[in-house]
């Protein structure tokens, strides 16, 4: 009927804005006359980067003279502000990290300006994935962050990233990201399917994903390669693979994987193929024997003497004299301790968790050998085991094989080598059968994949690598390398 | 599902922990009588500092498994045959027929075909008890073997080996043979035998010919004695070939042995220019003394030497008994070829 009226309706909206948000805690309201008008400043005291707000906004609010809002947007130096006159939205978007002016009769809208407080952590060196040569960076948990860290390297328009957002509380964002012309389509489009497929509430960390969207989550095996570090991140990429970054993670996921590459270190590719190749059988068979050597050592102190040869069966024999419980028990226990042991060092403090280790590695080991608990031999073996678990660069799949161990020795303790025997073909027939992505997870081994061995087991001189692991079937096999260089 | 898991739960595999068990490591057989034979055992009890001490078991009975039984009863654990390493027979025993008690050792299966088989000259119980070792009677025994096979005049000899020349239609076994001399066990001879039964002996010392017309021999030793010089090789190595011409009724069979060595001692004139009258020398001396080995196993109308196998491989008229009638009288040579290859540096 008259003008005053939307005015008066936004005036009264205004009222019952102010009302709820004065019982939200850290809600922070300031007002100042002007021009007639009342200007309203209002923010949520948690969510709002202070700094900004006082170095760009309150001076130029209370300095400057404006009619309207529009005029105010001039002024101030940020682009992602918004206008609107619907005050239901302000509440969602002050926890945000969203500040809102209102001008009251002068214009009755609201003037939105994003001051997210960023607490973010620097740059800082890999921790887990440590490599004496090479870069020294590693993601951080802001998503942001790591993608520029990415693009750093693959500074190409090809880079694809796709984001989305999962996790009905947390709304996390997760991206996917690919190479157009190299990484398959198909691949692509099964990781964002299963991404969107994925019905969680919370997804704080990219293990979230990686356990949701495995292709058996029954499986102890991680079927999604983490890394911390961008170098691996854009090499993958380059390979045609796909990575799979979440915000709030320092860990991208890395997808199709083998088994083979959980064990490859990413300082291989810094160091001479030989010396490279060299350490990569150490820690396969590193971890062969790690997960074997305490169920065979059970199995033949059980049930096949026969097999021990005659030099050392002095020394097995002698050292199991005073120990009253069965090789199985006996094991069991000393493999428990050390995995008490490998748990409080992982739960307390740096510092303390070395001490933890003298103490139970030296005092508790010692010990145990004269109270005649255990056999000197059988602490040599599991120390050795647990040692070799180490060597897998891979902390999950590291854990795995920790964990594999213990049927294998229940089950060598009960039946001996036949039983140790299928159990291995059952771990086996579990490999075979498993999947990353839709790709087999056992390659180049099953499917047996000659040209994807040159970086398998071993890894070939890189002019020797022209072509993309078949395994992930990339769209364009052929590596651009340059052959006059090796004339 | 059901039954795979009531399996898993029902089933366990039976335990020989390696503390709750007695491993023998040597077994011996003597003949007491008729059908009682007397069966010792050790069985090694580590003590502390890796020490060794036997515990020797010994009772009569009429099979190998009553034996068992009685000796079980007088141990502290359970006595298992896994680690056996030797199995002794006297004699006696071997002049009955081996085959009763070598069968047992075939058919267990924790038992290696890597087990030595020996005759014992006169008792194996005293033969067993006759050694004084700190690393187990076992180990010496079978280091004993071990280092003759390897560098000595003792052909290649097992179980596996002997109970093959058993079953063979074609050759017959031999073993080694241990007696008690100055009160310890030592390597004496070795024992021919016909089919099972012992017949023969041959002196270990002068058994080198035997090894030489047998295998290949790859560090072995020969020595040579005649009124002017004394040589010894070694460093032999000696590759065999046995060859068939169908000549004349029964044929004819040659052996070829190539000879190399390194003179290691020598009492006569300057070496270098004796090498042919040397190598001359040691080939009369091999051939000849091969000729005479081979009329003994003829004489004896034994085959260890699997002349017969030679035969039957290469001749398409082969007929057993025909072979059987001819052999003692069969035109067999033994030709050999030296070659010395060094002379050593004196200073």
């Amino acid at each position: 009927m008259n003008k005053k009226a939307p005015q008066k309706k936004a005036q009264r909206d205004f009222d019952k804005l102010l009302k709820t948000l004065k019982n939200k805690d850290g809600f922070i309201h300031y007002h100042h006359e002007h021009n007639q008008d009342t200007m309203h400043l209002g923010y949520l005291k948690t969510a709002v980067d202070p700094e900004k707000l006082e170095k760009y906004i309150l001076p130029r609010v209370q300095e400057y003279i404006y009619n309207d809002l529009n005029e105010l947007d001039q002024f101030i130096p940020f682009t992602k502000t918004e206008l609107t006159n619907d005050a239901s939205e302000i509440p969602e978007k002050l926890v945000k990290g969203f500040t809102f002016i209102y001008m009251g009769n002068a214009s009755p809208s609201y003037l939105l300006i994003p001051l997210p407080l960023d607490e973010k952590r620097n740059v800082s060196i890999p921790e887990i994935e440590f490599s004496v040569v090479g870069p020294k960076e590693a993601f951080v948990e802001d998503i942001d962050t790591n993608l520029n860290l990415i693009r750093k390297r693959l500074a190409i328009p090809e880079l694809n990233i796709k984001k989305l957002k999962v996790g009905t509380i947390t709304k996390t964002e997760v991206a996917v990201l690919s190479i157009d012309g190299i990484a398959d389509e198909e691949n692509v489009n099964t990781a964002v399917q299963r991404i969107k497929n994925v019905d969680i509430d919370q997804v704080i960390d990219s293990s979230f994903i990686q356990q949701t969207i495995a292709d058996n989550q029954n499986s102890p095996f991680p079927q999604l390669l983490d890394t911390e570090r961008p170098d691996r991140v854009a090499a993958v990429l380059a390979e045609g693979k796909i990575v799979i970054s979440v915000d709030g993670s320092p860990h991208a996921l890395i997808a199709p994987t083998t088994l083979i590459e959980f064990f490859s270190a990413f300082e291989d590719y810094f160091l001479n193929w030989m010396t490279a190749s060299a350490f990569r059988l150490i820690r396969l068979v590193a971890v062969f024997f790690s997960i074997l050597i305490t169920p065979l050592y059970v199995a033949v102190m059980t049930h096949h003497f026969e097999i021990i040869p005659q030099a050392m069966l002095i020394t097995l024999v002698h050292s199991r004299m005073q120990v009253p419980f069965p090789p199985l028990l006996e094991a069991l226990i000393l493999e428990f301790t050390i995995e008490l042991l490998r748990e409080a060092g992982a739960r307390l403090p740096t510092k303390i968790g070395q001490t933890i280790g003298i103490v139970g590695g030296i005092v508790i080991g010692t010990a145990a050998v004269e109270a005649g608990m255990t056999s000197n031999v059988l602490l040599i073996v599991v120390a050795l085991a647990a040692l070799g678990s180490f060597t897998t660069p891979v902390y999950k799949m590291s854990n795995t094989i920790r964990l594999i161990r213990f049927p294998l020795l229940i089950v060598a303790g009960v039946y001996g080598m036949i039983g140790l025997a299928i159990a291995i073909a059952y771990i086996m027939v579990h490999l075979l059968r498993l999947r990353s992505l839709g790709r087999p997870f056992f390659a180049p081994i099953f499917p047996f994949r000659l040209q994807d061995f040159k970086d398998a087991l071993i890894r070939l001189p890189f002019n020797m690598q022209n072509k993309r692991p078949f395994q992930v079937r990339p769209s364009k096999v052929k590596r651009p390398i340059d052959k006059e260089q090796n004339k | 599902m059901f039954v795979i898991v009531s399996l898993l739960f029902n089933y366990q595999m039976p335990a020989k922990v390696i503390d709750r068990i007695q491993m023998i490591t040597v077994v011996g057989y003597d003949a007491i009588d008729q059908n009682k034979i007397q069966e010792t055992v050790v069985s090694p009890k580590y003590q502390q500092e890796a020490q060794v001490e036997d515990f020797i078991y010994s009772d009569t009975a009429a099979t190998v498994y009553e034996n068992r039984v009685n000796l079980n009863a007088k141990a502290t654990e359970r006595l298992l045959n896994g680690k056996l390493q030797i199995a002794f027979y006297d004699r006696e025993l071997a002049e009955q027929g081996v085959e009763d008690f070598i069968e047992y050792l075939t058919r267990d299966p924790s038992i290696g075909g890597t087990l030595n088989l020996a005759v014992a000259e006169e008792s194996a119980h005293a033969l067993i008890n006759s050694v004084k070792t700190g690393k187990g009677r076992g180990v010496f025994f079978n280091d004993l073997f071990d280092h003759n096979i390897r560098h000595g005049n003792l052909p290649q000899t097992n179980l596996k080996e002997f109970q093959s020349a058993l079953m063979s239609e074609t050759c017959d076994p031999f073993l080694p043979m241990l007696s008690v001399e100055d009160e310890s066990a030592a390597l004496t001879a070795i024992a021919l035998f016909d089919d099972d039964k012992y017949v023969d002996k041959l002196p270990i010392n002068k058994a080198d010919v035997f090894k030489l017309l047998y295998q290949n021999v790859s560090d072995g030793n020969y020595q040579f004695k005649n009124d002017k010089y004394i040589v010894a090789l070694e460093n032999v190595e000696s590759d065999k070939d046995v060859v068939f011409e169908p000549t004349g009724g029964s044929g004819e069979v040659t052996f070829n042995v190539k000879l190399r060595g390194v003179v290691r001692e020598y009492t006569g004139k300057e070496i270098i220019n004796q090498l042919t009258a040397i190598e001359k020398d040691i080939k009369q001396d091999i051939e000849q003394r091969g000729e005479n080995l081979i009329s003994r196993l003829q004489e004896l109308d034994i085959d260890p030497l699997d002349i017969e196998g030679a035969v039957k491989s290469s001749n398409r008229n082969y007929n057993k008994e025909q072979f059987k009638s001819t052999y003692s009288e069969m035109p067999i040579n033994v030709n050999v070829s030296v070659k010395i290859t060094g002379t050593g540096t004196r200073r």
